[in-house]
C-alpha cells in the first residue's frame, strides 16, 4: 500500500511539473528557442507570489493573479526587447539571452530578499486531505495543483486548435516567413506566445512555492531540469505528452524517496535518461514533419 | 483601365548578388500578365519584391497609385498583395482547412471564404480535414492557390504553379482561373508552358537575365518572338553574350 500511496503522490506531484514544462515545449515549438530560464521564471513567479503576500497584504489567492501578470508582462517586454534581436542574429543567440537572464535573476533575488526562504503559506490547505481509506490519503493541495494543470493544458490545446490566433500561432511555428505573406507580424505572435509561457510558467512556480511552503533564490537550477526533464520524456510538441511526462518524472521521483530518502532526484534523472536512450521522441512524441 | 501595379527601375538581389536590373513594368486593374523566362531569370525574385519579402535596392514599387516600397510584407498583405510562394509552402502540421484559415489573416473583406474556395476547387474539398504534409503535390498546389484567395487579394501573384506537376494536374488548377478572375482580382503569373501562357494571359513579359527584355499583348507576340527572348537569341541589342 506505501507503493500504491508513493505512485499516486508522484502522480500529483507531476501536475506542477507538466504546467512547469508546458510553456517551456511552446516557446520551443514556436521559436525553436531553448528557455534555459524558464525554472528561474518559475521561481520569479513563486517569489512576485510571496513577497506580494507578506509585504503588501495581497490575499494569498490573488498573488497567483498578481504573479501571472507580472511574469507574463516580463514576458512580453524581454521578448521585444531582447529575444526578436537576438533571433535575427542566430540559432544561438537567443540561447544565450535566456542563460544571461537564468543568472541575472537568483542574484537579484538574493540581493533583495537574501537566500532565506520567502514563505508563502496557505494555512489549513497545505495539511488538508481526503481519506481514501487503507491508508491512502489525496491531499486536497495537490489535487488542486493537478486539476489546475490539466486545466492550464487544456486551455492551451483549445486555443491551439480551435481558434484563429491559435491556429496562426501553429502556422507560424511551422514557416515564419510564410505567415507574413498573410498579414500576420510573426513578432507579434512570438510576442503573444512569451506572454503565455511566461505566464504559465509563473502559475507554476506559485503553486510549487505553496507546496513547498516557501521559495529560496537557486531553486530555478532544478526546476529547469524538472521542467526540460519532463518535455524530453513526454515528447516535444505533444500537449498530453508533457502531461504524461510530468506524471512519469512525478512518480519516478516518489517512488525514489520511497526507497531511500536520497533518491527522489537520482530516479528523476535515471528515467530521464531511459527514455532519451530507448524513445529519445519521447513517449507521445511526433516525429517530426518535414 | 487603372494601373494598379507600377514596379518603376527597380533593382534587386539577395546580398551582393543582384538578380533584377532596373525592372519597369505596369499591370492594370484585372489584367492578367505573365512572366516567361529561364530558370533563375529573375522571375520569382520579381514576384518577391512586388510581394514586399524583398527590398528593392533601388526603384519604387506602386499600388494603386500609392508607393509601397518601403512597407514590408506584412502590410502589402493587408492591402491586398497575395503571393502564391514558389514551392507551395503550407503550413505542414496544419490540416488544408487550417492552411485556408490561415490565409484569411490578411483581415480583408471579399468574395473569397471556405465554402467559395471549396467550390472553386473541389480537389481541395476531398481533402479538407487531412494535414498538408500528406497531399500531394497538385493538392499541395490547390490548397497554396486556396490560401492566397482566403486574403482576398487585390493582386495575386503565383509563382510557377506547375512546376513538377503532371499535365493533367495543371489542367485542372488552370480552370480555376476564370472564377479567380471573375471576382476581380488582378493576377501575375509565372509559368514555364507556352501554350499555357498564350491561352490565358492578357500580356506576357519575358524576363532574360535580370532584365524584362520584351513585353507585349498575348495576340500581339508570336511564339518565335517569345522564344527568343527567352533564350536571349535574336534580335535583343540590350543582351551581350560573352
Amino acid at each position: 500500500m506505501t507503493w500504491l500511496n508513493a505512485i499516486l503522490q508522484g502522480v500529483l506531484l507531476g501536475g506542477i511539473f507538466a504546467m512547469a514544462a508546458a510553456g517551456l515545449s511552446l516557446v520551443f515549438g514556436v521559436m525553436r528557442i531553448a528557455n534555459l530560464a524558464h525554472g528561474d521564471l518559475m521561481i520569479l513567479g513563486g517569489y512576485v507570489a510571496s513577497v506580494t503576500a507578506a509585504h503588501y497584504g495581497v490575499p494569498v489567492p490573488v498573488t497567483i493573479v498578481v504573479s501571472m501578470v507580472a511574469v507574463g508582462g516580463l514576458g512580453y517586454l524581454v521578448q521585444r526587447s531582447m529575444l526578436d534581436r537576438a533571433m535575427g542574429l542566430g540559432e544561438l543567440a537567443p540561447m544565450l539571452v535566456t542563460f544571461g537572464i537564468s543568472v541575472i535573476i537568483p542574484n537579484v533575488l538574493v540581493q533583495l530578499f537574501s537566500s532565506d526562504a520567502q514563505p508563502l503559506p496557505i494555512g489549513s490547505l497545505g495539511t488538508a486531505s481526503i481519506d481514501l481509506g487503507g491508508g491512502l490519503a489525496i491531499g486536497w493541495f495537490p489535487l488542486i495543483t493537478v486539476a489546475a494543470a490539466v486545466a492550464v493544458l487544456v486551455s492551451l490545446h483549445l486555443f491551439l486548435f480551435r481558434t484563429q490566433p491559435g491556429r496562426i500561432v501553429r502556422a507560424t511555428s511551422d514557416d515564419r516567413a510564410v505567415v507574413r505573406l498573410m498579414g500576420v507580424d510573426n513578432r507579434r505572435v512570438y510576442a503573444l506566445t512569451s506572454v503565455i509561457a511566461f505566464a504559465t510558467v509563473a502559475l507554476a512556480g506559485v503553486l510549487y512555492t505553496m507546496r513547498q511552503g516557501g521559495v529560496t533564490p537557486f531553486e530555478g537550477q532544478l526546476t529547469v531540469l524538472f521542467a526540460f526533464e519532463t518535455v524530453i520524456i513526454g515528447g516535444l510538441g505533444s500537449l498530453w505528452g508533457t502531461l504524461a511526462g510530468g506524471v512519469v518524472l512525478g512518480v519516478a521521483q516518489s517512488v525514489g524517496a520511497q526507497i531511500s530518502p536520497d533518491l527522489p532526484l537520482l530516479a528523476g534523472h535515471v528515467v530521464f535518461l531511459l527514455v532519451l536512450v530507448f524513445r529519445p521522441q519521447g513517449l507521445f512524441g511526433r516525429s517530426v514533419l518535414a | 483601365m487603372s494601373t494598379l501595379l507600377r514596379v518603376d527601375s527597380v533593382d534587386a538581389g539577395y546580398g551582393d548578388f543582384q538578380a533584377l536590373f532596373g525592372i519597369d513594368l505596369e499591370v492594370a486593374e484585372g489584367e492578367l500578365l505573365a512572366l516567361v523566362g529561364a530558370n533563375g531569370a529573375g522571375k520569382s525574385t520579381l514576384l518577391k519584391t512586388v510581394a514586399g519579402a524583398l527590398k528593392p535596392f533601388r526603384g519604387t514599387i506602386g499600388l494603386a497609385g500609392e508607393d509601397v516600397t518601403g512597407e514590408p510584407d506584412i502590410r502589402r498583405a493587408r492591402k491586398g498583395v497575395c503571393l502564391v510562394p514558389e514551392g507551395r509552402r503550407l503550413f505542414p502540421s496544419l490540416t488544408v482547412e487550417e492552411n485556408l484559415q490561415v490565409g484569411a489573416a490578411t483581415g480583408r473583406k471579399g468574395p473569397w471564404n471556405l465554402a467559395k474556395v471549396y467550390e472553386a476547387m473541389p480537389l481541395v474539398a476531398d481533402r479538407r480535414t487531412r494535414k498538408a504534409a500528406r497531399l500531394s503535390g497538385g493538392e499541395q498546389q490547390a490548397v497554396a492557390i486556396g490560401r492566397a484567395l482566403m486574403g482576398n487579394p487585390r493582386l495575386l501573384l503565383l509563382d510557377e504553379v506547375s512546376l513538377g506537376l503532371a499535365p493533367l494536374v495543371v489542367d485542372q488548377l488552370y480552370t480555376a482561373l476564370p472564377g479567380i478572375r471573375a471576382e476581380g482580382a488582378t493576377v501575375i503569373l509565372v509559368e514555364q508552358d507556352l501554350n499555357r501562357t498564350f491561352a490565358v494571359a492578357d500580356r506576357i513579359a519575358c524576363v532574360l537575365e535580370g532584365r524584362i527584355v520584351l513585353t507585349g499583348t498575348a495576340a500581339g507576340l508570336t511564339r518565335d518572338q517569345v522564344t527568343a527572348a527567352y533564350f536571349g537569341t535574336g534580335a535583343f541589342p540590350e543582351v551581350k553574350t560573352p
